[in-house]
């Protein structure tokens, strides 16, 4: 099973604010929104791992930094991402990562 | 010996109902928390019966065993013990009195000793035939039998504790009377026996004490100097008293520092305190805030400040528009630099969004 990890990114909390206006007006029932949400979740994990291939640099100063359920969260200031193109400054960012090594089932965000 | 002893034991006497048993310069130092030491020591006997209490009573009683009573030499339960005055002393517990001393003196069997209402009185034998049971001996002090009530408790220890003479006791009777001998290291261990008796020796717990007087016929209650020393490993030792001694009367000395008697109440009581140099622990705090109550303060300014770490800012540090959702390879952290190595990974700041197969990242905490 995928990480539901990318569900909290633009294009998923896009997705499930349509998914839950189709449940609104009934167009669709709630179970084929969860299923909608498991291919969304297939299609992404796989999509990063096999169609990006970029590298980014960030420095900053580390304000808070969190380690549960082999998830972590770290919250930064100052951050600079470098990448080859460009230079993006950030006063603060919220980084949530869940183990690379092991893809096991991860409870939705 | 046990046949020997449940004779003697069950020999009743004029007081009826008890069953009186008069042992001759047997010393068993025993040590309850209610009775006192009982010494009693009889002029012509080699083996003196000491009871000491754990209580610092300081009385000791001293029986002697009659003749042809070899260690070790087992008092059942319920067995009243009487002196040479006639005090009678209850065996609570079934002791076993055995010899483990380095120096028993081989001489004969002393003499008898005046009974005063005791049909048996025999003095008995000189341990030739009791096998040395090697124990720590103590080396001024006189026999001792220990009486205790766990059998696994080491002698050892036990031993120490009895090599203590009080300071006004003479120096051992082996030196002075030939037909005594010392019983520094004679283990007096209680053995279950299953025998009812009704009278009671007063429990030996650890630590008795062995100090008898050169006299033979003392019957005195004495304050042993040591008996403070004595171990109170022993549990629950029960102490039916039937006899005439009041044991609590040496509690009176006691003074209660705890309880009702907690100087360490609301009230500051300066007196109590310095005498009983006790000091509550609310007094102590008082005490010490009110020296340095100032400083105190000083310091809790900043104490109390630095305790407010951003208990506001923990549910809304989180709330941000820039997260980036992500995959970690390796977080390592150095003291306080911190490494990320992410991967497939979704960024989203400045109003826009980034991807990466890999970040590489520094922060210092």
């Amino acid at each position: 099973m995928a990480y539901q990890l990318y569900r909290n990114t633009t294009l998923g909390n896009s997705l499930q604010e349509s998914l839950d206006e189709l449940i609104q007006s009934q167009q669709i029932t709630p179970q084929l929104a969860l299923q909608v949400l498991l291919q969304f979740d297939k299609a992404i994990n796989t999509a990063l791992a096999n169609r990006v291939r970029n590298r980014v640099n960030f420095r900053g100063s580390l304000n808070t930094y969190r380690f549960c359920d082999n998830v972590w969260t770290f919250v930064l200031n100052d951050v600079e991402f470098r990448e080859v193109t460009d230079l993006v400054k950030v006063d603060k960012v919220k980084i949530v990562a869940c183990d690379g090594k092991n893809t096991g089932s991860n409870a939705a965000e | 010996m046990k046949e020997w002893m449940k004779e003697c034991w069950t020999t009743s006497d004029s007081s009826g109902s008890r069953r009186s048993f008069s042992l001759k310069l047997w010393r068993v130092s025993v040590k309850t928390t209610i009775h006192p030491t009982l010494f009693c020591s009889c002029q012509q006997t080699s083996r003196r019966l000491s009871i000491n209490p754990p209580n610092n009573c300081g009385s000791v009683a001293t029986f002697s065993l009659p003749p042809g009573i070899t260690y070790p030499v087992q008092i059942p339960a319920g067995v009243t013990l009487q002196t040479a005055s006639g005090h009678f002393y209850k065996v609570n517990v079934p002791v076993m009195v055995t010899r483990g001393a380095q120096h028993v003196l081989t001489r004969p069997a002393p003499t008898r000793i005046e009974q005063n209402s005791n049909p048996v009185s025999r003095t008995m034998a000189v341990a030739r035939s009791i096998p040395a049971h090697l124990s720590v001996p103590c080396p001024p002090a006189p026999s001792s039998c220990v009486a205790s009530e766990t059998p696994p408790n080491p002698p050892q220890p036990l031993h120490h504790q009895l090599c203590q003479q009080t300071d006004d006791k003479p120096s051992p009777s082996a030196s002075d009377s030939p037909s005594e001998f010392n019983l520094d290291d004679i283990e007096f261990s209680p053995q279950p026996i299953d025998m009812s008796a009704s009278s009671f020796f007063t429990p030996p717990a650890q630590g008795p004490r062995s100090d008898y007087p050169q006299d033979g016929m003392e019957t005195a209650l004495k304050e042993p100097d040591g008996a403070a020393e004595e171990s109170t490993a022993l549990p629950d030792l029960k102490a039916e008293t039937n006899h005439d001694i009041k044991l609590e009367t040496q509690l009176d000395f006691i003074t209660q520092l705890d309880g009702v008697a907690d100087s360490s109440s609301d009230t500051e009581e300066d007196d109590d305190d310095e005498d009983l140099g006790l000091v509550g622990e609310e007094e102590f705090l008082g005490m010490i805030n009110g020296n340095e109550e100032e400083e105190l303060e000083e310091e809790e300014d900043p104490l109390n400040s630095g305790d407010d770490v951003s208990d506001q800012d923990i549910p809304e540090i989180f709330d941000t528009e820039n997260v980036i959702v992500c995959q970690y390879d390796k977080i390592h952290r150095s003291k306080n630099r911190w490494k990320f190595y992410l991967k497939d990974g979704v960024m989203c700041y400045g109003g826009k969004d980034y991807v990466f197969s890999k970040a590489v990242g520094e922060a210092e905490w």
